[in-house]
């Protein structure tokens, strides 16, 4: 008995073999929600094949329009039921849902977000050449995708609290300073999303680092890091502007 | 240029971006194919590197490469190929990681493989070739100085043909030996999966077999050294 147990007891005690969760990679837009909300990790793998980037691409866009369609809608719905036909809060273009102009925040929103990308993404690839990182074009057009369908996914997610909170404005009587400070959280609320989708962009990318040579990988790998962050700053300030000077001109 | 103006141009390349892609693009169902164009033709910038890398890499159609002859080298080769994939591709979920970052290295791995073998065919077709010529015709050579400087030659000719001969030999030997040492790393990865071994490990073969690359181009250079 003593000999059997002391033979147990030498026995080495095996752990399972880690087994990554199988996650769905069937090339759907629904897969790659998936992929983007349970494992960044492995789509940032996936997008370093340049035949997967041609592919994701397309669908990582049709996710960032969707989140922010859903956006534009929720927010002419509020945009309206907080003002009435005397009251429109300054310094907000027309989109009223009772007339032509109300399609206009949607498509100043959606269109300026996914317009100002485009407008920042050569200065992207160079910050990325810069640090000495090795990609494409079109791989750093990918990364930039995932960033902006990352920060729709958030908008979409804190979209309800908002709603909720406009809803209390709309119903309880409240004073008008609050009524434009509610506008103002709704305008911003894609700011405050986008702020999820920088992170993703900032850690995408960042994994490209292991493709700077050894020797530099260091000293580079902060400059990266800074340049990110620059990169992220330039397209802050040039998003508002898209989307306010969309808005003035369907609003026209 | 106005604002009207400036999007009209806007919106005639985003149409022939579109009409691209609609050409070029993957065969997708109807809805999906309009649902592309129509964000292609809005959103040309982002569309426009996906365009320029397809043309980029469908170039035409490629001269089908030279076919390689079956030999006990190349037989060797496609099994050590064969099991090394099947290996690196139960690394999916475990160590993928490491895939990723050697996947250019493994590649150049093949070639390397590849490449040796094609240069122990050529020796073997030179040494053949040397071999097939049979005895010099010392014999019509004059008497003289000038027969001596034949036989000279002849000596240094076989001296040549010997080292060429170790040189094939060696080269052999050692892509052998390249083969069994990534089949001991494709077995070891096997059994690292399967005895609870942490993902580090598996990377730690994967780099190891990955660098077997500089181990083939380290031959080549030996073997060049020794020639000179």
């Amino acid at each position: 008995m003593t000999a059997a147990c002391a033979k147990l007891s030498s026995i080495e005690t095996l752990e399972p073999p880690v087994v990554a969760e199988a996650l769905p990679d069937d090339g759907s837009t629904v897969g790659l929600l998936e992929l983007l909300l349970k494992s960044e990790r492995r789509l940032n793998l996936l997008l370093r094949d340049p035949a997967r980037q041609r592919e994701i691409i397309p669908r990582l866009l049709a996710v960032a329009l969707g989140g922010f369609a859903i956006y534009g809608v929720a927010a002419t719905v509020v945009l309206n039921a907080i003002a009435d036909k005397t009251y429109w809060p300054q310094f907000v273009p027309m989109a009223r849902w009772s007339d032509a102009s109300a399609p206009n925040l949607l498509a100043a929103y959606a269109i300026g977000l996914i317009a100002a990308n485009g407008v920042c993404l050569p200065s992207f690839y160079f910050y990325g050449l810069l640090a000495g990182v090795k990609t494409t074009l079109l791989g750093v057009t990918a990364h930039a995708m995932k960033g902006m369908a990352a920060g729709a996914l958030a908008l979409v997610g804190i979209l309800p609290i908002y709603v909720t909170l406009a809803l209390g404005v709309v119903v309880f009587p409240a004073p008008r300073e609050l009524s434009t400070l509610c506008v103002a959280l709704g305008l911003a609320l894609p700011f405050v999303a986008g702020l999820w989708g920088a992170r993703s962009l900032y850690l995408g990318f960042v994994s490209l680092a292991d493709t700077i040579p050894c020797d530099q990988r260091g000293v580079r790998v902060c400059f990266l890091r800074r340049l990110l962050l620059a990169w992220c700053g330039c397209y802050t300030f040039v998003t508002p502007v898209m989307i306010y000077a969309l808005w003035n001109y369907l609003a026209k | 240029m106005g604002f009207g103006t400036a999007l009209t141009f806007y919106a005639v390349i985003g149409l022939a971006v579109a009409a691209a892609d609609y050409l070029g693009g993957p065969d997708a169902a109807g809805s999906q194919r309009w649902f592309r164009g129509a964000t292609a033709a809005m959103f040309w910038p982002l569309f426009l590197p996906v365009l320029l890398s397809r043309s980029e890499g469908d170039a035409g159609p490629r001269p089908p490469a030279a076919a390689e002859p079956i030999d006990g080298m190349a037989a060797a080769i496609a099994q050590v190929e064969i099991e090394l994939d099947a290996a690196l591709s139960s690394l999916d979920g475990w160590a993928e990681s490491v895939l990723a970052r050697e996947k250019d290295r493994l590649g150049e791995l093949r070639g390397a493989l590849a490449s040796q073998a094609a240069r122990i065919r050529e020796m073997d077709a030179l040494v053949a070739g040397f071999d097939d010529e049979g005895e010099p015709a010392l014999a019509l050579a004059p008497a003289g100085p000038s027969n001596d400087r034949c036989q000279q030659s002849e000596q240094a000719r076989r001296q040549n043909l010997a080292r060429l001969r170790g040189v094939r030999r060696r080269a052999y030997d050692d892509l052998m030996g390249t083969l069994a040492w990534v089949r001991e790393l494709v077995s070891m990865i096997h059994l690292a999966k399967f005895t609870g071994a942490p993902a580090s490990r598996a990377e730690e073969l994967v780099a190891q077999i990955a660098a077997a690359v500089e181990g083939v181009s380290e031959l080549r250079k030996e073997a060049s050294r020794d020639v000179g």
